[in-house]
């Protein structure tokens, strides 16, 4: 078995476009390291706690969020297309090789490549910070890991993609095509899809009442659309006391309503590895990079995607004629 | 060493084969012929445990190929019909990664001297992607050898080789006989199978029309006998041939326009037509049995199929 995963990797590792990726995804995160030396030297200054991990910032993460995803893809839309385009498959399998052993061994080779890729990147941007003066605590290092795994789990999910779509696809040009459906479909369809499911589901948001809040509404604190009344108990007004249950009432239901339609939404966008990927993320650290919230789901889907398409793509190929 | 009973294979509602029952003896050099899309490269297929049979059994060696593909795979070889390697990787490194899957005691030195052999030793170091078709047919060939397999499977091993190439080919099949292999030759080209086959069969639509000894086949194939006539000087009169013939034959003559014969008989009366013709005053040039060629056996068996 390790015969063809070394060969694999070695492939791999070899391959201009996978060099060519990684070093964007390099360039990427070395520049976002360094600006993100700048944003936490601020933070101390101005006495606030910032996350280590979040020197990496979402620049880095957006990075390997599209780049990465590219790299998965690219890694895997050819594996097995070139190898029958080109016949070495036939030549291969007419050698005493477990056919199981070709699928998982490319599947193994690549995460090798993709493990060794990840862990350079973060080491040498680990070595900026420390020419910065910057050093990691025990638990920064911990969560460093955490989002080389996370990382390294998120390009492996599309390249689980990309070779789902080699064993199904009759030569590589289709093989990329499927696989690029296959991006688009996770990263853009399904979370605006969720949307409009999630609207239709649960309708229009509730109207807030026709008679006036008990005090002015204050604007959200960021970015909000739906206002938020602050009342001040000690001096209301007894007349104001049904605008009050009214008010309160309609806040109650429009919290039903965001957290009916998130439910929803939520559905379909657990099976986008790039929602779950940024949702894990956010959970890193003492204080996230992104929102909080409860990234079970998220972190089911995101284990789950990559499992199903190796599992179709195991299957597929165990069955495929290789003619 | 070659045996299949029953052997059927189907895609969707096509048959691809049909009940093949083979019996291929050890040391046999065996020419599967059939045209294109006859069944030559599934059944293959299907001795090399590349695919699944829908029915039947397949035993090489005594080993069940559907049970035990990988044991087959050591004790045999295969060149597939438009071979293919890693293009990215020498001649060596190809060679020298499949070597990998065997118990071999010394990979260089087997890598090396079958190089020698299939005249690629000058070329051990160059990518595959820059071979010619050719080259890559005999670093296929060198693949197929890496084991050193009793039974070796060509699929049309010739097909796109120059004649030169061609030639060395069937110098190498002679050779591996020499060694002691069993060979699968499969082909649509006949004058190969006739140069390096003892026996042949003959598929057609998935199934196998007919299997034997070349020489054997041609008997039993030849309803009437031919004979083959030149005198010196030329017959004036056909006539003093109806004896012996039942339909005679005038082909075209030579340079100096002498006529030549044909003769149908129902046996072999060569010394009477001698005798007969020398007493008459004519100098027999040319008297031998004419035996159909192997295109006549294949084209009269296919059309007949």
């Amino acid at each position: 078995m390790s015969i063809v995963a070394k060969k694999e990797f070695a492939d791999q590792i070899s391959s201009k476009r996978f060099l060519a990726l990684a070093g964007v995804i390099l360039l990427i995160t070395v520049y976002t390291v360094y600006q993100g030396v700048q944003g936490f030297y601020n933070a101390y200054t101005a006495g606030m706690e910032r996350p280590f991990v979040s020197i990496f910032g979402i620049s880095s993460s957006l990075g390997f969020m599209t780049f990465g995803a590219f790299l998965g893809l690219l890694m895997g839309f050819d594996l097995v297309t070139k190898e029958k385009e080109e016949g070495s498959l036939k030549t291969l399998l007419s050698h005493p090789v477990y056919r199981d052993s070709v699928i998982n061994c490319k599947a193994i080779g690549a995460f090798a490549a993709l493990s060794i890729a990840i862990f350079l990147i973060l080491t040498i941007s680990l070595g900026i910070l420390l020419l910065y003066g910057i050093y990691p605590s025990f638990s920064d290092v911990v969560d460093v890991f955490k989002f080389g795994v996370l990382t390294l789990a998120y390009t492996f999910t599309f390249f689980a993609i990309s070779l789902f779509a080699s064993t199904i696809a009759r030569n590589s040009g289709t093989a990329l095509i499927i696989a690029f459906g296959f991006l688009i479909l996770f990263m853009a369809i399904l979370p605006i899809f969720g949307e409009i499911v999630a609207q239709s589901i649960v309708g229009p948001p509730p109207r807030p009442p026709s008679v006036p809040p008990p005090s002015m509404p204050v604007p959200p604190p960021s970015g909000g659309s739906a206002p938020v009344v602050k009342i001040d108990e000690g001096k209301m007004p007894a007349e104001n006391e049904e605008a009050k249950k009214l008010w309160e009432e309609y806040e109650r239901q429009r919290d039903e309503y965001w957290k009916k339609k998130r439910a929803v939404s939520d559905t379909f966008s657990i099976l986008s590895p790039t929602t779950n990927y940024l949702a894990l993320l956010s959970s890193l650290g003492t204080r996230p990079i992104f929102e909080t919230k409860d990234t079970t789901k998220n972190l089911i889907g995101f284990i789950a995607l990559p499992v199903i398409f190796f599992i179709l793509s195991y299957i597929k190929f165990l069955r495929m004629d290789i003619v | 060493m070659i045996e299949t009973k029953n052997l059927c294979k189907s895609y969707a509602q096509i048959k691809a084969l049909d009940n093949l029952n083979l019996h291929i003896e050890k040391n046999e050099v065996f020419g599967f012929l059939g045209p294109n899309g006859a069944g030559k490269t599934t059944t293959i297929n299907l001795l090399m445990g590349m695919i699944q049979p829908t029915s039947g059994e397949i035993r090489i060696a005594g080993i069940d190929v559907v049970r035990n593909p990988i044991e087959v795979k050591k004790i045999a070889g295969y060149l597939p019909e438009n071979v293919g390697f890693y293009r990215h990787m020498t001649a060596m490194q190809n060679l020298t990664y499949f070597a990998e899957f065997y118990k071999i005691d010394d990979v260089r030195e087997r890598i090396d001297t079958l190089l020698e052999i299939v005249g690629l030793a000058e070329s051990a170091d160059k990518k595959v992607g820059s071979f010619s078709r050719g080259m890559r047919q005999r670093l296929g060939l060198a693949q197929a050898l890496l084991n050193d397999p009793e039974i070796v499977f060509l699929d049309e091993p010739t097909s796109g080789l120059d004649p030169e190439g061609a030639a060395e080919f069937r110098k190498l099949v002679t050779w591996l006989e020499r060694e002691g292999k069993t060979i699968f030759f499969s082909s649509h080209i006949l004058s190969e199978v006739r140069a390096v086959c003892k026996t042949i069969g003959i598929i057609s639509r998935g199934r196998l029309i007919i299997k034997g000894d070349i020489k054997e086949l041609t008997k039993n194939l030849n309803d009437s006998m031919k004979i083959f006539l030149e005198t010196e000087p030329q017959l004036e009169d056909e006539s003093v041939l109806k004896p012996f013939a039942s339909r005679i034959e005038i082909v075209d003559g030579d340079d100096e326009g002498h006529r030549r014969y044909i003769l149908e008989c129902e046996r072999d009366c060569r010394v009477e037509i001698a005798k007969t013709l020398f007493e008459m005053g004519y100098v027999v040039k040319e008297l031998h049995l004419q035996e159909p060629s192997l295109e006549e056996i294949y084209l009269r068996i296919i059309q007949e199929g």
